[in-house]
């Protein structure tokens, strides 16, 4: 019994009421500061998330850019993968293959507004992902549905913008 | 009565009430949340071993930018680093599975899982998979003593209880999170005569673009891609799954089937996304496929009046229907309002 008095002393006791309202208030500001975060650079603020994924359905037909890999090693490839089918010229380890469709997206804006400084250095991020070298690649600027670029790799329009070969002076 | 306690009881009355004083009453009930506490540390144990093979992986990954909780990595070399948050991560759950019953060995759990999945996240993208259990693990800290002969009173057991509830409406909420954003992007693209969530080919223009990103073949993206109509209803059911998770923590009669709709919708991404998305599968088994709120002796007439707006669609079309009995009453009420007699007589 005196063993049970010891232990039984608390510096600081919250009620039921108390620990209820604490627990709402969380559920709100977590809610609050999750949407909140939706602005910032990332997205997100850890570890605050708004929790906002594939909001949008893609429009059709879409406008975006590519990669065709033409040759590796000097040797052609026939035919040229796009980068849907070019799972195995890519590291897996390092990335998800989301992340390299950006890169491939500033890497071909860059291009477009002629910005040579970003393009070398988004050259560099893409290729230092690569699992075979050298790589001789083209950027595409392509229109196309995605349901039909899916099944079939069916374009209704590509325009090439630059050819470059990976391990080459850039 | 007080304007708090009268918001309070319209709230209870039109969303529902986890019935945390009734869950307190019943001692069963009650253990059985504590149990569920304890396997949730078993279960961040044995995860961490489940991780042993991939942590070379890490020392591979380029782009190592360190989030707040883990910025004293850059005061060490990066496979130092790397190997400090492996050895936290296996003590820690370890000492949280084994003293789960004391606040320190919840604490070290805790820190072992911010360490792990900082580090995780530290590389451009957090890896949001792992949050439900990083916020649950917070959150249990809190809970007081309910273990061993203390002789908890009644008071304890709900203090225990609101906060086990608030787990679980915390992990629910971030769907509901996900389902509004998916909501409010469906109506602004619908404004804008754009294809949107409620469109017939919504679900096979998300498989199509997201498999082309991921470049993969997903076992049945082929199939609702070819047969959009196919995937229509299973979208818009996602899209009802999600919106009104959160519902689930305030109407426990529907939690054991929100759960399985929200498992089969994590293992439908990925046979038709290649989107892994499975540690949070285990919580939604652990939390709610025995919740103590639950009372296992709830008729299923109940479960469908408790079904967010469906519920109410049901409910609406029950008018008219002559009574047979009192029993027969309590049954077609729904779980969340006590036996009203009157309110029946109402509807």
């Amino acid at each position: 019994m005196i063993r049970e008095q010891k232990f039984s002393r608390r510096t600081f006791v919250i009620s039921y009421r108390t620990t209820k309202y604490c627990i709402i208030a969380l559920l709100i500001a977590y809610g609050a500061i999750g949407f909140w975060t939706r602005q910032m650079p990332k997205g997100e603020y850890y570890p605050f998330f708004s929790w906002i994924l594939f909001d949008r359905i893609p429009e059709t037909p879409r406008t975006d850019y590519t990669i065709r890999i033409t040759a590796v090693s000097g040797r052609d490839i026939e035919p040229p993968p796009l980068f849907k089918d070019a799972r195995r010229f890519f590291s897996s380890i390092n990335n998800s293959p989301p992340a390299y469709q950006f890169i491939i997206r500033d890497l071909g804006a860059a291009i477009e507004a002629g910005d040579t400084a970003h393009v070398d250095s988004e050259r560099r991020r893409l290729e230092e992902n690569f699992t075979e070298r050298p790589l001789r690649y083209e950027i595409l600027k392509i229109h196309y549905d995605p349901i039909a670029f899916w099944t079939d790799s069916r374009l209704i329009a590509a325009e090439r913008l630059a050819s470059f070969e990976s391990g080459a002076p850039q | 009565m007080k304007p708090a306690h009268r918001m309070e009881r319209i709230f209870r009355r039109a969303i529902g009430d986890p019935g945390i004083a009734r869950t307190a009453a019943r001692v069963e009930s009650f253990w059985k949340a504590r149990n569920i506490v304890q396997y949730f540390y078993y279960h961040l144990a044995f995860l961490a071993v489940l991780f042993l093979p991939w942590w070379d992986n890490f020392l591979t990954r380029a782009n190592f930018s360190p989030l707040w909780p883990i910025a004293w990595a850059g005061y060490t070399t990066f496979p130092a680093a790397v190997n400090i948050v492996r050895v936290t991560f296996l003590i820690g759950t370890f000492a949280g599975a084994f003293f789960y019953r004391h606040r320190l060995g919840r604490i070290a759990a805790f820190l072992g899982i911010v360490q792990f999945h900082t580090l995780e996240s530290s590389f451009g993208q957090p890896n949001h998979q792992w949050y439900p259990w990083l916020y649950i693990a917070l959150l249990f800290l809190f809970l007081p003593d309910a273990w061993g002969g203390r002789g908890q009173t009644r008071e304890d057991r709900k203090k225990f209880l609101i906060i086990f509830w608030g787990a679980q409406a915390l992990f629910l909420l971030t769907y509901s999170m996900a389902g509004l954003g998916k909501f409010w992007g469906a109506l602004q693209q619908f404004a804008a005569s754009q294809p949107n969530a409620f469109s017939p080919n919504a679900f096979a223009l998300q498989i199509a673009d997201w498999s082309t990103l991921m470049q993969s073949r997903p076992l049945l993206a082929p199939f609702f891609v070819a047969h959009p109509l196919a995937g229509w209803p299973l979208y818009l059911g996602a899209l009802y799954l999600q919106l009104f998770a959160v519902a689930a923590a305030f109407r426990p009669a529907i939690a054991k089937l929100w759960a399985l709709g929200l498992i089969l919708f994590h293992i439908g991404t990925y046979l038709t996304m290649d989107i892994y998305f499975l540690p949070p599968i285990l919580l939604l088994l652990l939390l709610f496929f025995d919740s103590p709120f639950r009372d296992p002796r709830t008729a299923w007439r109940n479960v469908l009046f408790d079904l967010p707006l469906i519920g109410s669609v049901i409910k609406l079309s029950a008018r008219g229907i002559p009574r047979t009995g009192d029993r027969d009453q309590d049954t077609m009420l729904p779980s969340r309002v006590a036996p009203d007699y009157n309110r029946y007589e109402r509807l």
